[in-house]
């Protein structure tokens, strides 16, 4: 008999050890990996940080680099990937969030005439900017300079929505814009398009990135294309009259741009009496459409048809009739609680986007008495079950989740011309980003930070501004939850936070 | 019944459904685990032992786990027992979803078996990997990882009686890597 040699944690086979390491939080694994040499090295390897990237991990979504494929991270990267993820969740924990790096300001190489709108793209290094006339620029973040311009014809711009698809190799550009008619021509009113683009970015050493917008496809309509949404081959606009109470000609277009493929769909009268200002997007496949009316929010849900029509064939799209399915019904709209602004998005955890709840984030258009409006985050369930449904017909919603139900009275900012769009969701959506009002008329820029790793429980925190930065100036923000990258515009500049 | 025997010569007569809650030894009678057979042919050999494979499957045939002594056996067997005709968990095991709802919850009654010296923890880890019993290894796994949880590498070291092995510059080249909540 060999004698019995006592047996030590770090003697475990590896297979053992990384087992243990699935079991653990990700900050533990970061402590384990300093004990000895033999626990570093084995811990270094690429299976248990990709596992820990595109598996474990789902409290904050990770910065994945845009345009590579899941296969070409190296563990060294994924290691990286991973502790940036750590600290910027430290970060949205403690009780001020804080800039990790100076923040930047970038005077804007031409004056913006009214920037409307401010999306940046994913991996935060370039930004869309669009202005009142329609004007939509790529610019980097770095040092502000133009890198390409969306000549798309039109001199309003509706809605855009951005997606990175095909594994992360491409990224696709939605954007709906009101078109002059080509002169000679007897109708004198606007078309209204969406356009479909491939963005391509172009790396050049010498003169640095330039930006391309590559046209796919376009779909044109009389009536504007309000909002436009975009996951993956799929791309969805709706369209209406939104003076007319309920809204009429209420029609969504559904594309997929890859097979250059669409269809117009029709819901029939009466599933939904929209009537305020609804907000869309796919998800998963499915077409979810939101109208916010304070305490009853009503909303549809729709498969994408498994027939799209070719748009190189017909010159009218075909009229798809669809039945929707109801998962909140809405109650009688009161005008006073009425929500004139809402967004959908996908929560954290970028892992699996269909499996993901969807929440709502709302502000109403009515103040209280005390000129506050109610901000509002609600989580539920975007694909009803028969079960869920079935169970929803007397009270006409499905559960939602309390803990993520969400809704704070707060002084929002409005300009002269209605509300700023100084509030933002994020890529994921993880932590919305807002300013506010105090009783003294400072602003303060807040955000939603939700904590997965208590249950999801929500937390309101104060950002610690960026020295310099006037929150008043401000027009928009956008920001990536995923890099932690805060761009807000003002009249002249674009300042870029890192947190 | 199964006669399993173990590196400190000692028999266990065990039930074969509990037995068979270790994925290894149901091959082994089943005889669907050419490798699983080899492997216990070789040790017998080894030990000039006078069983021939072919025996392996006969019910009189002592099954030799060279790698398990006796008083690891005794806890194994322990929680095979509590366990018998509980469903095997199925093979797939590496389903992204089926890891993201991993828990470190473990149950009262294997919580209290656990409850045992470090080195037995890691022998009862090192025999269910042997013996391919999941739902042990798990438990075992669990309950390292529940000691780690929380600690600084200071702490861990000391809990495992891990010799620090670094030189002062790689520990702190290390501890910049992987440092994640800097102040500022």
């Amino acid at each position: 008999m060999v004698p019995h040699a006592p047996c030590k944690f770090t003697e475990l086979p590896e297979d053992i050890l990384l087992e243990i390491c699935y079991f653990l939080d990700m900050e533990d694994v970061f402590s384990l990996r300093q004990v000895n040499r033999r626990v570093y090295n084995f811990s270094s390897t690429r299976h248990l940080w990709y596992k820990f990237t595109f598996h474990l991990y789902d409290r904050v979504p990770l910065a994945l680099p845009p345009f590579r494929p899941r296969i070409s991270f190296s563990a060294e990267e994924l290691h990286s990937i991973c502790r940036h993820g750590l600290r910027l969740e430290n970060n949205w924990r403690s009780d001020y969030p804080t800039p990790y790096k100076k923040p930047r300001y970038l005077e804007l190489s031409k004056k913006e005439d009214g920037v409307m709108m401010l999306r940046l793209l994913p991996g935060g290094r370039f930004f869309l900017v669009v202005t009142a006339k329609g004007e939509l620029t790529c610019r980097d973040s770095r040092d502000g300079r133009i890198v390409g311009e969306c000549i798309h014809g039109g001199n309003k711009v509706h809605s855009i929505d951005v997606d990175v698809v095909e594994d992360g190799r491409c990224i696709i550009l939605a954007v709906s814009v009101d078109q002059p008619r080509s002169k000679g021509s007897s109708n004198t009113s606007d078309v209204h398009m969406v356009h479909v683009l491939r963005i391509d970015i172009i790396e050049n050493p010498k003169t640095g990135p330039r930006v391309e917008f590559i046209h796919i496809m376009a779909s044109p309509w009389d009536y504007p294309w309000w909002i436009v949404s975009l996951e993956g081959d799929i791309v969805a606009a709706y369209s209406c009259i939104l003076e007319d109470k309920p809204l009429r000609h209420f029609v969504v277009w559904i594309a997929n741009w890859k097979t250059a493929t669409a269809a117009v769909i029709h819901l029939p009268q009466g599933v939904i009496p929209l009537e305020t200002w609804p907000t869309l997007q796919v998800v998963g496949g499915q077409v979810i459409i939101h109208e916010e009316r304070g305490g009853s929010p009503a909303s549809i849900v729709f498969p994408v048809p498994d027939t799209l029509f070719s748009t190189n064939t017909v010159d009218h799209l075909p009229q798809v009739k669809i039945t929707p399915t109801l998962i909140l019904k809405g109650d009688r709209l009161d005008n006073a609680y009425q929500t004139r602004f809402s967004k959908i998005w996908r929560n954290a955890c970028p892992q699996s986007a269909a499996k993901r709840p969807i929440s709502l984030f709302s502000i109403s258009a009515m103040p209280d008495s005390h000129s506050r409006r109610t901000i509002k985050v609600q989580t539920f369930d975007p694909f009803p079950t028969p079960d869920t449904t079935k169970s929803s017909v007397g009270t006409s919603r499905t559960p939602i989740p309390r803990s993520k139900n969400w809704s704070r009275s707060a002084i929002v900012p409005f300009g002269d011309d209605g509300l700023r769009f100084t509030f933002c969701l994020g890529r994921y959506g993880s932590f919305p980003i807002w300013i506010e009002e105090d009783g003294q008329a400072q602003l303060h820029l807040m955000g939603l930070f939700t904590d997965q790793k208590n249950g999801g429980t929500c937390h309101v925190k104060e950002l610690v501004p960026p020295e310099g930065v006037d929150l008043d100036r401000l027009h928009c923000l956008d920001f990536d939850d995923a890099e932690g990258i805060l761009c807000a515009v003002t009249e002249r500049g674009v300042w870029i936070v890192e947190y | 019944m199964v006669i399993l025997a173990t590196s400190d010569n000692e028999q266990f007569n065990v039930d074969k459904e509990v037995a068979e809650r270790s994925v290894l030894i149901k091959n082994m009678l089943e005889g669907e685990n050419p490798i699983a057979l080899a492997v216990a042919f070789v040790y017998m050999k080894l030990n000039g032992s006078f069983i021939r494979h072919e025996d392996v499957g006969e019910s009189d045939q002592s099954i030799p786990l060279p790698n398990i002594t006796s008083p690891v056996l005794k806890k194994v067997l322990e929680y095979c027992e509590h366990h018998r005709g509980e469903p095997l968990p199925s093979g797939d095991t590496d389903n992204a979803d089926d890891v993201r709802k991993r828990t470190t919850d473990i149950s009262e009654w294997d919580q209290k078996f656990i409850t045992v010296d470090q080195e037995m923890l890691f022998e009862i880890i090192l025999a269910a990997n042997y013996l391919d019993i999941k739902p042990l290894l798990d438990v075992g796994c669990k309950t390292v990882a529940n000691m780690i949880k929380g600690k600084t590498p200071e702490e861990i070291r000391k809990l495992f009686n891990i010799v620090n092995d670094f030189t002062p510059e790689e520990e702190a080249q290390i501890k910049k890597e992987n440092e994640w909540a800097e102040d500022r």
